[in-house]
């Protein structure tokens, strides 16, 4: 799995450290940083946690598991 | 190119927004021409072929109403401007109160009423609810914030009046704020006005109910940064807006269990008036009100009246 992190969004709190049940962040050096990325199942429960927004798994989609509202769907298209 | 400026309920803050602009405004009034603003400018009613109308303020009356349909059937990009417009925002508070005791609050006990207590007619009233703007007619653009931050608006109004598009951060206030998260021990949630936060760390995790990761950002993270736990103002960050299961509420719950180990359930027994402290900008919106697990319905069943 390709997980890419934004340093400079990444606040370096931990909680995708505790929320990933495969272990795959640590922090290093303040920062989150997916040191064993080949575990990831890619629930993205980190995406969910991470208060920065700051993950990103590349060709991994949430709308994918979800229905989502379409009005939702057209507000975010518009959101500039 | 005609641009206007409507204002509906709300506090005129993003009309002044624009003006904040500052010398930039002359750039844009030689590309566009502001035709009409009730703020800025002395012109009744909006002119027709207006390219694009900036709304802002929520629409909790029917003279709101009204003017928002006229807009929209005069402009051809209808951008809904501020959190009110797109959220709701403050104006939505409204909604805890019932409307008969509303009219008594902002008309009746005032201390400017007439002596023979006589009211005006002629007064639009209220409709059932307060509306966003994208819940009353269709919007074309959405910018968020109480009110939108000129750095920001230096970016967007020339790019939309060129008709350029542009990429902008689409995080939450937490990738924009400097702050590290300290060691939490012994949490538990405080109001604002107990003591003064630490600068150098999370505040949520010092126990402050600080809303930025459940926040959008654009604002710089200006709050926290200045020692003050994030309210909300810019409206939700996108991952809540999109995610059915998520809400301000519970993913504010779920961030403090688990950054402080202790179950959702306990922490949910210290929030205090949720209605104002997580909902204060998005309570009007029917988009966050609709979220299978929004706690909106169930503050405003609450209201009295």
């Amino acid at each position: 799995m390709e997980i890419h992190v934004d340093c400079d969004a990444c606040v370096g709190c931990g909680l995708c450290v505790k929320d990933c049940p495969m272990d795959v962040y640590e922090i290093r050096d303040g920062v989150s940083t997916p040191v064993r990325p080949e575990n990831c199942m890619g629930c993205l429960s980190c995406h969910e946690i991470c208060p920065a927004q700051a993950l990103e798994h590349r060709g991994v989609y949430p709308a994918r598991r979800h229905y989502i509202d379409i009005r939702v769907c057209e507000m975010l298209r518009k959101v500039i | 190119m005609k641009i206007a400026i409507e204002e509906l309920a709300g506090c005129s803050g993003c009309t002044i927004a624009v003006l904040d602009l500052h010398e930039m405004i002359l750039d844009l009034v030689e590309t566009a021409e502001i035709v009409y603003s009730p703020v800025i400018m002395d012109v009744k009613e909006p002119p027709e072929g207006i390219d694009i109308a900036f709304v802002t303020g929520a629409v909790r009356n029917e003279e709101n109403q009204e003017r928002l349909k006229v807009i929209r059937e005069r402009a051809k990009v209808v951008v809904a401007l501020g959190t009110c417009a797109c959220y709701g925002g403050v104006s939505g508070l409204s909604m805890l109160s019932s409307n008969e005791e509303l009219f008594r609050y902002v008309y009746q006990e005032v201390e400017t009423v007439r002596p023979d207590g006589v009211i005006p007619t002629g007064v639009p009233p209220f409709l059932y609810r307060a509306f966003a703007v994208g819940d009353v007619v269709r919007v074309d653009y959405y910018i968020t914030g109480c009110p939108p931050k000129e750095i920001f608006l230096k970016q967007i109004i020339p790019a939309l009046i060129a008709g350029d598009t542009l990429e902008l951060s689409r995080k939450s206030v937490c990738s924009e704020c400097d702050r590290t998260m300290g060691k939490i021990e012994g949490w538990s949630l405080k109001r604002r006005f107990e003591g003064v936060p630490d600068r150098e760390h999370c505040l949520l995790g010092q126990g402050y109910l600080c809303l930025g990761p459940v926040t959008f950002g654009r604002c710089g993270a200006a709050c926290p940064k200045n020692n003050v736990p994030c309210h909300g103002c810019n409206g939700p960050s996108l991952d809540i807006l999109r995610e059915p299961c998520r809400d301000i509420y519970n993913m504010m719950v779920r961030r403090i269990s688990d950054l402080t180990d202790r179950p959702a359930k306990e922490v949910e027994k210290e929030f205090h008036d949720v209605a104002h402290t997580m909902y204060a900008f998005t309570i009007g919106s029917m988009i966050m009100e609709d979220k299978e697990n929004s706690k909106i319905r169930d503050l405003i069943k609450e209201r009295g009246g």
